[in-house]
């Protein structure tokens, strides 16, 4: 420890506790070793790279609870007020109402019970049902009730917009030109392709540009450079995923195991919710079952891919070295969609509902504007995603990501690894008034620019101008927060391209995606 | 030593993961993650365990995201960090009501969950009389680089009281001094012979 150092901190708790003086040549004596007895934490950047990795692994997975899902600070305080005191009266409306006994009748979630319970669906207008069990059920007009009402407090704001970085991934044909009887909306080839900021786009693969985390501080301005369209459609489709549709008959199985210390058929009212499974083989994988959310994971039985070799390097960085992935390591994009093919046709999961598979590479932006690219860390498993099509529309996430079945790659053992984003295809629908007005859209596309896009030093503030191009439309994930659950929901959206990018090194965004359903305005 | 980072940037990148976006968090894990991994480490003394929480208090931080309501962000990282690896002691020593392995009792059961290698024996009979915070502002202070101005940003308390607290544990410390001073003495030996 400096001297100076040292100075300092004696003097700052003198002024605390002047009686602490008298014991000065002790104190020293503990303070300089205390400090130096810090033990060796061992971390290095191969331990956080290693961490970083499963951390983002799971982020993928895991959305987040959206609270805050379409809130930006563009519309003025005012529009919080209004929209805000709609609100109380709309809910205190809904709670009169549902006081009334006929209000069950037409209460879109007591439908959904008899639905789930295999009772006739009195509101149903039509189901569209296959033999392997999807469904998509049809219900009455804005049967889902108010679409932001019942998210949190800070949603009253209603913000429109979300900016959307990894669109440009999306298959183009997968995206459909807006209202294609009265434009041609072009799915062109510079739909966003936007290089991304360092230590940006890296997204959950983990591949950060250590040396160059800061970067300068500027602001966006948006400004719509496409076509001018003509919006026909007055009425949209939202989509609401089911849950809890997965039967499951293993408790009438786990209710008759016998256990020496406890005994089952004391618990009433048992469900299953959640089961997991692995393979007890080398290269085996876990399957995970979420009976209350519908989803099925895949991962790797980690215990069953560890390299002995790599275990075994402790601290020592070179012998990390040796196992850092190059760039010329990674497979083509045709071979790890093979490898992905593969996967799904082994464990026969059907893609009826999956657009055509294209491989997350956003790392490679990253990487190309990394300075240092020999120590840059290139992730050791890549993803392949096959989109969920909903209306033969691509679906998006909040962020602007496909959205879909997402097979990870492990490159280390040049295998497929696991799966997410596997949930039965089922679906209530109901339509929605859709905003039309074009120049309304494209004004809060433009107003879309939000907290979290600037970088760096608060110094040296200046605007960079960012063109927009004409959009298409998508489905958006959406989680709505309602009586104590996060509901999913697809909503239709325009999705606007990012077109120029002066300062391209900085900024991460690619689109800008807007919502289309009047509800969220 | 200024170990603080750019606040402003760091309340940017939360609000951008609070929307939604993963690369914003990837951002905000590489600002936090030697800090974080490092403040877990001083309180399991293993690494495995350190990396298997840090990882737990990374994807909590994520799954939890709606819930931070501003404010530090990283006093919200440290406070989930100390709350997992206390439920981590709470899981494993059921019967001991600990919160990191510096009060574990049993010599031979410290001995056994920290890393081979570290001799950290006599020290934890020294920082086990000390109160769990005391513990921790110095750790943070001298271990951490962390300024009390800092500490007391990441504990939630007045800066005073952090520096009264660090006063209080270098004086209890400093009556023990004779057991540090013989933890230390054969390297002071080794150190003499050298200099021979």
């Amino acid at each position: 420890m400096q001297e100076n150092e040292l100075k300092n901190i004696l003097e700052e708790l003198y002024k605390i506790d002047s009686s602490l003086r008298e014991f000065e040549g002790p104190l020293r004596e503990v303070i300089i070793q205390m400090s130096d007895l810090g033990p060796d934490t061992q971390f290095t950047p191969a331990l956080a790279a290693r961490i970083k990795e499963q951390v983002m692994n799971k982020v993928k997975e895991v959305s987040i609870p959206n609270h805050t899902a379409f809130s930006f600070n563009f519309i003025n305080k005012q529009k919080y007020v209004y929209v805000g005191s709609a609100l109380v009266i709309v809910l205190l409306l809904m709670l009169v109402v549902y006081k009334l006994p006929a209000f069950k009748q037409f209460n879109p979630d007591s439908n959904l019970e008899l639905d789930l319970a295999g009772k006739d669906n009195n509101l149903a207008l039509n189901t569209v049902r296959s033999d392997n069990g999807d469904e998509v059920i049809k219900l009455a007009a804005n049967a889902f009730g108010s679409l932001s009402a019942q998210t949190s407090g800070q949603d009253t704001g209603m913000a429109l917009a979300q900016d959307a970085r990894m669109v440009n991934e999306l298959g183009q044909a997968s995206v459909m030109p807006v209202s294609s009887e009265t434009v041609s909306v072009s799915v062109s080839n510079d739909f966003a392709i936007t290089p991304i900021a360092p230590g940006f786009g890296a997204g959950g693969s983990g591949g950060m540009s250590m040396s160059k985390m800061i970067a300068p501080w500027y602001q966006i301005k948006y400004v719509y450079a496409g076509e001018q369209l003509t919006l026909k459609d007055e009425r949209g489709e939202v989509y609401k995923r089911l849950v809890g549709t997965m039967n499951s008959n293993l408790i009438s199985l786990v209710k008759n195991l016998k256990f020496s210390d406890l005994e089952m058929s004391s618990f009433n009212n048992l469900t299953v919710s959640n089961l997991s499974l692995m393979e007890d083989k080398e290269k085996g994988l876990a399957i995970n079952f979420d009976f209350v959310n519908d989803n099925i994971y895949i991962s790797e039985n980690w215990q069953k891919w560890r390299i002995p070799e790599r275990d075994a390097c402790g601290a020592d960085n070179a012998c990390w070295e040796r196992f850092r992935l190059k760039e010329s390591d990674v497979p083509s994009d045709s071979d790890l969609i093979a490898i992905s093919d593969e996967f799904i046709s082994n464990h026969e999961i059907s893609l009826n509902h999956y657009g055509p598979a294209q491989v997350d590479n956003n790392w490679r932006q990253d990487y190309e504007l990394s300075s240092d690219k020999n120590n840059y860390y290139i992730p050791e498993y890549m993803s392949v995603v096959y989109p969920l099509m909903i209306n033969e529309e691509a679906v998006l996430d909040q962020s602007g990501n496909p959205y879909g079945l997402r097979v990870n790659i492990n490159l280390l053992q040049n295998m497929a690894s696991g799966l997410n984003g596997l949930s039965p295809y089922r679906y209530q629908s109901s339509d929605y008034n859709l905003e039309t007005d074009f120049s309304r859209i494209v004004k809060v596309a433009e107003t879309s620019n939000r907290a979290g896009i600037y970088y760096g030093s608060l110094n040296d503030r200046e605007v960079q101008e960012i063109k927009l191009g004409t959009p298409t439309r998508a489905y958006v994930q959406y989680w709505r927060y309602q009586n104590n659950n996060n509901e999913e929901l697809l909503i239709p959206a325009l999705v606007f391209p990012v077109l120029t990018n002066n300062n391209q090194a900085f900024y991460g965004q690619r689109s800008v995606v807007v919502p289309l359903v009047k509800e969220l305005w | 030593m200024n170990t603080s980072f750019n606040v402003t940037l760091v309340d940017e990148l939360a609000k951008a993961a609070q929307n939604g976006a993963s690369d914003a968090f990837a951002q905000l894990y590489d600002l936090h993650i030697k800090k974080i991994y490092n403040f877990i480490y001083y309180k399991t003394l293993n690494k495995t365990v350190a990396e298997d929480i840090c990882s737990q208090v990374f994807i909590k931080a994520w799954q939890k995201l709606s819930q931070f309501q501003g404010g530090s962000f990283s006093a919200w990282l440290y406070t989930i960090a100390r709350n997992s690896v206390s439920d981590y002691y709470r899981r494993e020593h059921q019967h001991l009501n600990i919160d990191d392995c510096w009060d574990l009792s049993d010599k031979e059961d410290f001995l056994a969950r920290i890393d081979q290698g570290l001799n950290m024996e006599k020290i934890q009979e020294t920082m086990k009389v000390l109160k769990n915070e005391e513990r921790e502002i110095l750790m943070m202070r001298f271990w951490l680089d962390l300024s009390f101005k800092e500490i007391a940003e990441q504990l939630e308390k007045k800066e005073g009281a952090v520096k009264m607290a660090c006063g209080r544990a270098l004086k209890n410390l400093q009556h023990n001094m004779p057991l540090v001073v013989f933890m230390l003495l054969p390297e002071l030996i080794n150190i003499c012979k050298k200099m021979n």
